[in-house]
Formats: C-alpha cells, structure tokens, sequence
C-alpha cells in the first residue's frame, strides 16, 4: 500500500514538472522563437519589427548609416507617432543633432488634415500636440462641416497634469467663401505643450460637428537637397 | 544556430561572474548568489573609472576565469551534487534568451536613453563622456553599463546579448529563493519554474530596467530572511551591497534603498555593532554617490520634481491626483497577482504582525511601497493620467521583487500546517 502511494506521489511529481515546463515552453513561444532566429538573421527580424520606411522604420534609417557612414546624429523626425528611433543609429558623444542634415520618416506631403475630437460642450481637443508641433508649423485652417457663420470666435486651451484648464489666447477666424474653410495660420510653437493635452474652444458653435484641421509642415522638400530617398522616407540636406 | 551558439557561451561568461572570486560559504552551493553581488559591485567601481571596457573586460574575465577554476576544485564534491540547479538554470536561461532574441524589440525608455547610454560604453567611452550625455541626469547609468559590458564579449556584435545578463540576473534572483524551500529537490525546481511562469513577461528584458530593481530586492528580502535566522553581519553586507546596486540603476532605486534602510533598522534586538557598521556603510555609499556625481558635475535630481510645484498643489488638485492613482494602482495590483496577494496575506494573518519579525518587516515595506508609490505621482509636475498610464504597470512590478519571498514562506507555513 505504502508502495502504492509513493509510486502515485512520484508520478503526480513527474506529471507536476512535465506540465510545468511544457507552460514554460508556451509562454516563452520557444518554438516559434527558435524558427524565428534559425531562419532570419538579425538583421531582417528588426526589419520585420520595426519596418523598413514605415513604423518606426529602423531598417532605412540603418541603410542610411551604412551607405553614406554617418558619423554624427542627424535629426530623425517621423511623421508616425512612434517611440524615438535615433536609438538605432545613434553616435555616442558625438554632437546631438547635426542641423545640416535631417531624416525624415513617413513624410506626408506639405499639409495634412487631423481630426479634432469632441470634448465636451463647444470644447475639441487636438491630440497628441505635442507630437504634431515638432514637424508642423502652424494650424493652417479649419473645416467645420454644416456650419455656415462668417466668422467664429476660437479660444486655446491647455489642460495640466491636475485636470485644470487655462486658457491661452483667442482669436477671431474668418470663413473663406470660396474653399468654407476658417482661416487660423496659428502657430503651434508659441503653446509650449510638453505633455499637456489641447483643447480649441469654438464660441459660437451649439452642437456638436465634425471638425477638420489643416497643419502646415515645417519643412518643405522644395528647400532642402534630397540625398536619399525610398517611398516617403527622405535623407535631406 | 550561431546564435543560439552565442547565447550558450554568454551563459557561460555570466556563469563566470557568480562562480568566482570568492568562496564565502564553505558548503559552495551558495556562493553563485553572493559572488554575483560582489561582483556587480566591483562592475559598478570599473563603470566609473576611466578606462574603456574594450581595454579591461577580457583581463577581468580571465582573472574570474582563474579563480573559478580554483573554486571548482576547492568544492568539486558540493558543486556536482549541485548540477540539477545548472541544468534547470540552463533550461530556463536558453528559453528566455530565444525568446529575447526573436522578440528583439526594445522598450520605450530603452529606445529614448538606457540604449544610448550603453553605447557610449560600447564605442570606447567613459563614465566623463557619459557625464555630457543630455539625458544622463535623469537616471544613473549601471543598467546600461552592464548591457554594454556583457555586449562587448558578443561574438557577433548583437545588441541583444548585453541584455541577456538581465535575464541570468532575474534566474539566479529566482533560484535564490526557490532552491531549498523544500527538502526534495524536484519540489524547489517545480516551485522554481512556477515563479517563473508567474512573473517572466519579455518586456521586462527590453532594456528596461526594473527588472534589475525587482531581481536585487529578490536578493534583499532573501537576505533579511536568512539573516533574522543566522544574524551573521555578512548578510548585512550583502544587503548593503544590493542597496548600492539600486541606487545605481534607476532613479527611484534610492526610494527603495531607503526603505530597505529603515525596515532593517527596525529589526528588533539588531547588535549595536551591525547597526553601526550597516548604518555607516549605506550613508557612505549615498555619500560616495553624491560626491562622484558632485564631481562629473551630474544633477542629483533631474526628475520633474518642484518645491514650486508643491506649493502650488491645492485641494482641488491633490483630490484629483488622489483619486486617480488609486484607480490605477488599484487596476494594476489587480493585473500583477503579487502585490494584490501581500495585503490579502497581512489583513488574514495581521496577529502575525506583532510575533514574526520578517513579517512585520514586509508589512512596514509595504507601507512605505505605498507611501512612495502615491508621493511619487503627486508631488511629480505632469499629466498624472498620462504618467500613470505609461509608468505605473512597471513600478508595481519592480517593487514586488520584494514580496516574492514573502509569499512562498507564507505558503510553505500555510502547506506544513496543513498536511502536518
């Protein structure tokens, strides 16, 4: 009997470690990570993770510094809110940001339309500004869809980290008869945003509406030499 | 398969850095643990100096090399009774590692500094050329030292090897306090690989550095544990060792270097003489630090922390924050099964508080876990949600290094009363 019960501990033991390790082998993916670094090199798995001109887009900004041997830290901006991707090509101790020369990832063209998403009230928020103030100058215009006032009274808000509200400016925007959109040309470097969020007040605006803003990009290809260049992923001079 | 040739011989350099230099304790199985405290210390004194890796690392690792040699022999008999912890250390290692170098991404923080901050390791700089880095204030820089030691002996030059020694540090914390819970060893090796199922995620070996935080306070609890049975002043070293480590590898590490001070002086019945020598040795290490970042001219405090900011804080404010970080805290403790289980643990057995020693020491360090995490996020000048949101899932989880031990005595009292 004794025997017996040994026996079953033993094999409740062997089953325990068996199914233990079989969890591990599970969770850690083994298999498809073994594959994973059998059949690709290094190389190509941060290709496939981070992309080649788009994402992040590791794998040009590492053709880059092969090709021209970059020896000094470019700027890198990427239109693709993404973490930093200097990392890949960065050069310690050298000067941070050469102004000469700037990588730019993603690039959209010269505007682009964002969305502003309803708040509350008369109150949309713009977000991520402080990702957009990096690579866009100015909030060109404004498209506000069923709304035909002439002219309509906006106020900048920006919320801190206690949940408060202040305000920073306001203005006064005219419709242009003949494209109906607000002209604002306000410049987004004069916020400052850090990491607060970004609210546009619109006066006189009852309900709510779809609202469509035009961002005027800081740089513009026409005044830069182009020294590479795959899809939208520039090396500019 | 030369990578998986490569991540077997780092296993066998990191194996290196615990099987030499010393051999403190005559029975050998627990000088792994001990030699590899040491040893990230004597890594923390060369991270300083201005010498370049490339020049002083091959040397380093031939002296270790030699030493463990003379070791093996001096313990021969102990250490092969001691090979089924290798294998199991082996196993694990070589999984996680795949795993590493598949997934191969890198974290937020990595990719913004700690990845930068090894380079300059990496491409024959020094702690002073670091110094100058910009965002070199806002953390210390002993996580990014170590990925960039360890990715100097990479045959290939991958990235990813530095950070391997993250996880060989993480399986030995583990190891540590898994491997004689129980009298049979297949037990502690079940209990070994269940820990690691439980907390092992690959984002913790992205770059990011609380998983140093949450192997060292591993080693921390263990050894207060240890100590509340031997009362030997060389665990009190090896605390302050570790505590050292902390606050080398992350700006909040000095949060929880301070709160293991106080809990350790509040062991009750604590010689004079240890009390004295334990205090003595933590302000000196707080002072040397002070004085080597006095004179790299590096902030102590580069963190968005602000008397102005304080002054400010009125109610209205203070209740908002309040409210939200109890909501995040709450959602996270929720999500990280260690924290949520330690005070479930202290309501149920809250007696235990006033006759066990090790425990009324968790409980204070939970306390003041709390305390910091909450001080933290109120008296920090950003948008709380969005700090919360990005930070907190990694605060909890460094901190509940320190309550893995916890847990298993608890559990193996819990188990023993009932099957007695």
């Amino acid at each position: 009997m004794k025997k017996i019960i040994f026996k079953n501990k033993k094999i409740i033991t062997f089953l325990t470690i068996f199914t233990l390790i079989l969890l591990l082998f599970l969770k850690t993916s083994f298999f498809k990570n073994l594959i994973n670094i059998l059949k690709f090199t290094e190389n190509e798995r941060i290709e496939r993770i981070y992309g080649y001109c788009g994402g992040e887009s590791i794998g040009y900004l590492k053709y880059l510094k092969n090709k021209y041997k970059i020896k000094t830290n470019p700027r890198v901006l990427n239109y693709e809110h993404t973490p930093p991707t200097n990392w890949s090509i960065y050069v310690a101790g050298a000067k941070d940001y050469n102004e000469n020369q700037l990588i730019l990832l993603n690039y959209p063209g010269q505007e682009i339309d964002i969305k502003l998403h309803h708040y509350k009230y008369n109150f949309y928020e713009f977000k991520d500004p402080r990702h957009y103030s990096k690579m866009f100058k100015s909030l060109k215009k404004i498209k506000i869809n069923d709304f035909i006032e002439p002219n309509i009274e906006v106020e900048f808000y920006i919320k801190d980290g206690s949940d408060k509200l202040s305000m920073l400016e306001n203005i006064q925007i005219v419709k242009d008869q003949e494209t109906n959109d607000y002209i604002m040309n306000q410049n987004l470097d004069v916020f400052k945003f850090k990491e607060k969020r970004f609210f546009l007040k619109f006066n006189n605006l009852k309900k709510e509406k779809k609202i469509i803003a035009t961002l005027e990009n800081k740089y513009n290809l026409n005044n830069y030499k182009v020294l590479d260049k795959y899809k939208n992923c520039y090396f500019i001079e | 398969m030369p990578e998986l040739i490569e991540i077997s011989y780092m296993l066998l350099i990191f194996l290196l850095i615990g099987a030499a230099p010393l051999n403190i304790f005559k029975s050998g199985s627990n000088n792994l643990y001990f030699n590899l405290i040491i040893n990230l210390n004597f890594l923390l004194l060369f991270s300083i100096l201005p010498f370049q890796i490339q020049k002083y690392s091959v040397y380093l690792l031939f002296i270790l090399f030699l030493l463990s040699i003379k070791n093996y022999y001096s313990f021969n008999d102990k250490i092969k009774t001691h090979k089924h912890r290798l294998i199991l250390i082996i196993l694990t290692f070589l999984l996680i590692s795949v795993q590493v170098a598949s997934e191969l991404e890198l974290g937020w923080d990595a990719k913004f500094f700690w990845h930068n901050k090894s380079l300059f390791y990496s491409q024959n700089k020094t702690f002073l050329e670091l110094s100058e880095y910009i965002y070199n204030d806002y953390h210390p820089h002993f996580g990014s030292y170590l990925w960039a030691f360890f990715r100097n002996f990479s045959i290939n030059g991958y990235e990813y090897v530095g950070r391997l020694f993250y996880v060989f540090f993480y399986l030995i914390g583990i190891h540590f306090i898994s491997n004689n819970i129980f009298k049979d060893k297949i037990h502690n090796a079940i209990l070994f690989i269940f820990l690691i199922i439980l907390t092992e995620k690959y984002t913790y070996f992205s770059g990011l550095q609380e998983i140093l935080i949450f192997s060292t306070l591993i080693f921390i609890s263990k050894f207060i544990l240890i100590f509340l049975e031997e009362r030997k002043f060389i665990y009190l070293f090896l605390i302050t060792l570790c505590m050292n480590l902390l606050i080398w590898y992350k700006a909040e590490g000095i949060a929880y270097a301070s709160i293991c001070f106080i809990i350790i002086n509040l062991i009750s019945n604590l010689n004079l003489k240890f009390r004295i020598y334990f205090n003595f040795l933590f302000l000196f290490f707080i002072f040397l630090k002070s004085l080597i970042y006095n004179f790299f001219q590096i902030k102590i405090n580069a963190q968005p922390y602000f008397l102005e900011y304080l002054l400010k804080l009125d109610l209205e404010r203070l209740t908002y924050k309040l409210y939200n970080i109890f909501i995040y805290l709450s959602f996270y403790s929720l999500k990280n099964i260690i924290l949520l289980l330690v005070p479930i643990i202290i309501i149920l057995n809250y007696k235990k508080i006033f006759k066990d020693e090790y425990f009324r020491l968790v409980f204070v360090f939970f306390i003041l876990n709390i305390i910091f995490i909450f001080s933290a996020y109120i008296f920090r000048e950003m948008d709380v949600v969005f700090s919360l949101s990005t930070t907190i899932d990694r605060i909890v989880f460094s901190s509940s290094g320190f309550y893995l031990v916890f847990l298993i005595a608890q559990a193996k009292n819990y188990l023993s009363k009932k099957f007695q």
